[in-house]
């Protein structure tokens, strides 16, 4: 038994910074997913034309959207992984405790978060520079070519919020999978039968989100991602020391 | 004419097909990695990818702005107009030219042999319009211009892209052929879905179109004597 004590916060923090170095190999997988999205994108990832006699006009759309949706899914693969037993094991050589383990966590989620919001919201730009030095200019409309600045912010801003709340459903889903096994099957099929049923409420869902002022949906998100956070702490400390 | 949006089942389907094979290769990746490479060389990684693209925001400010389909067009001069009016407003002017919402796309002047025209039946393929103005000199040429009308995505004026019919004269005969199905395919970087969700920057520029593709004009000046040859098939051969 030591008889230094040491706090929750110092012992967190320790925590974190072992995880930010020991985890720091989940970025590759990052970067790969989002030169991936990057490459996708150069097709295009919206059209639009119309066609007459002699005459087809047709408008590509290009933003980063898939590069941000790659992102999300990655979050929320790095959120459940985090949280299974291979990972957890990792712990051991430190002094922790449920809570700090779990706070370590969110705090590194939190960290890829803004890693991920930041660069997946600036690919956009890698994107516009790409297209400017292989697309023929003259066919390429000069609106929104350029982003504001407030526009960049703006956009981090918002994907790094998304991104919180997918890890804090990622982290919660791989939390209820360690508790139990059957979840793997569960979970997925959960989603998938709630996507074909219930189509229309996952639009309202996301319109709950979407359609909020900004203020309001930073809000939304924060509370939400607070509360599935919590629920997974509660649960994880339910459990058995190995488990 | 027919629309096509972004269908996103197929959409969907990737992206989750991507992420599956990330996820994969991620796990049998990863402990080779962790392994093989040490956090630091991870973070200066990290730090050059981020770093990279934080550079290119300045570059991209700094990119010269020429070339761009600028914004320059202006919706008052697009006129649509009926075959009666194209005839009405082309006769009323000296200079066809000066006709509000049309644009000249190409102007030939061929050397007639004979004292007839005569047209052949690919003047009732596509939507032209035939004019013919008589000079007041007899001097054997004919002169052949096309116009279109003018095309308008959102502000910009696309009408120098559209292509004009290839025409030729041969004894005394007058051919027009419309160019092959012409694709113009422009490019438009829009906001992500993250940003455009509270701005409403995005829209689809083809919602703003004005033109009217239906018609083309081939205005022909020709020698005051010459015997102009058209049977009433040609419906869209006038005189003015």
């Amino acid at each position: 038994m030591s008889l230094q004590e040491v706090s929750l916060r110092s012992i967190t923090f320790k925590q974190y910074v072992y995880k930010l170095k020991g985890y720091s190999n989940l970025l590759y997988g990052l970067i790969i997913t989002q030169i991936m999205g990057i490459i996708f994108s150069m097709g295009g990832v919206r059209s639009s034309g119309f066609g007459f006699d002699e005459l087809t006009i047709m408008v590509k759309g290009y933003t980063a959207d898939l590069v941000i949706v790659f992102s999300f899914f990655w979050i929320a693969i790095i959120g459940s992984t985090i949280a299974n037993k291979s990972y957890k094991n990792m712990e051991f050589s430190l002094v922790a405790n449920r809570l700090s383990s779990n706070l370590s966590n969110v705090c590194f989620l939190l960290t890829c978060s803004i890693f991920a919001g930041i660069t997946a919201s600036l690919s956009g730009v890698l994107l516009r520079v790409i297209g400017y030095f292989t697309f023929e200019r003259t066919q390429t409309f000069f609106e929104g070519f350029f982003i504001a600045p407030i526009n960049l912010f703006f956009g981090m801003f918002v994907t790094i919020l998304c991104l919180i709340l997918l890890s804090a459903i990622g982290y919660l889903g791989g939390i209820l999978v360690e508790l139990n096994k059957s979840f793997i099957i569960i979970i997925p099929v959960l989603v998938i039968g709630f996507l074909r049923v219930y189509a229309e409420y996952l639009v309202g869902i996301y319109k709950y989100f979407s359609e909020s002022p900004l203020p309001l949906f930073t809000l939304k998100i924060l509370i939400l991602a607070i509360i599935l956070f919590g629920i997974s702490v509660l649960l994880s400390s339910r459990m058995e020391v190995r488990k | 004419m027919n629309e096509t949006g972004l269908n996103i089942i197929p959409l969907l389907l990737f992206i989750v097909i991507i992420g599956t094979i990330v996820l994969f290769s991620a796990r049998a990746i990863g402990p080779w990695m962790s392994q093989h490479i040490s956090w630091k060389r991870n973070i200066l990684c990290a730090g050059v990818y981020l770093a990279i693209l934080i550079m290119l925001v300045p570059i991209s400010y700094l990119l010269p702005r020429q070339g761009f389909m600028q914004p320059g067009g202006d919706k008052s001069q697009t006129v649509l107009y009926s075959p009666t009016d194209v005839v009405d407003n082309f006769s009323s002017v000296e200079n066809p030219d000066q006709v509000k919402g049309v644009y000249k796309n190409n102007s030939q002047t061929f050397k007639l042999d004979t004292n007839s025209l005569a047209f052949d039946g690919s003047v009732n393929q596509g939507n032209y319009q035939i004019l013919i103005k008589r000079k007041d000199v007899d001097d054997g040429e004919i002169e052949v211009s096309s116009y279109t009308s003018e095309q308008i995505i959102g502000d910009i004026n696309f009408t120098k892209n559209i292509l004009p019919p290839s025409i030729s004269l041969q004894s005394g005969t007058l051919s027009i052929k419309a160019p092959s199905r012409q694709n113009l395919e422009f490019k438009q970087f829009m906001a992500d879905f993250t940003v455009d969700q509270f701005k409403h920057l995005n829209q689809n520029l083809l919602d703003n179109y004005s033109g009217d593709p239906n018609w083309r004009i081939i205005y022909l000046r020709v020698p005051q004597s010459v015997k102009i040859h058209h049977n009433l098939n040609e419906y869209n051969v006038h005189t003015l």
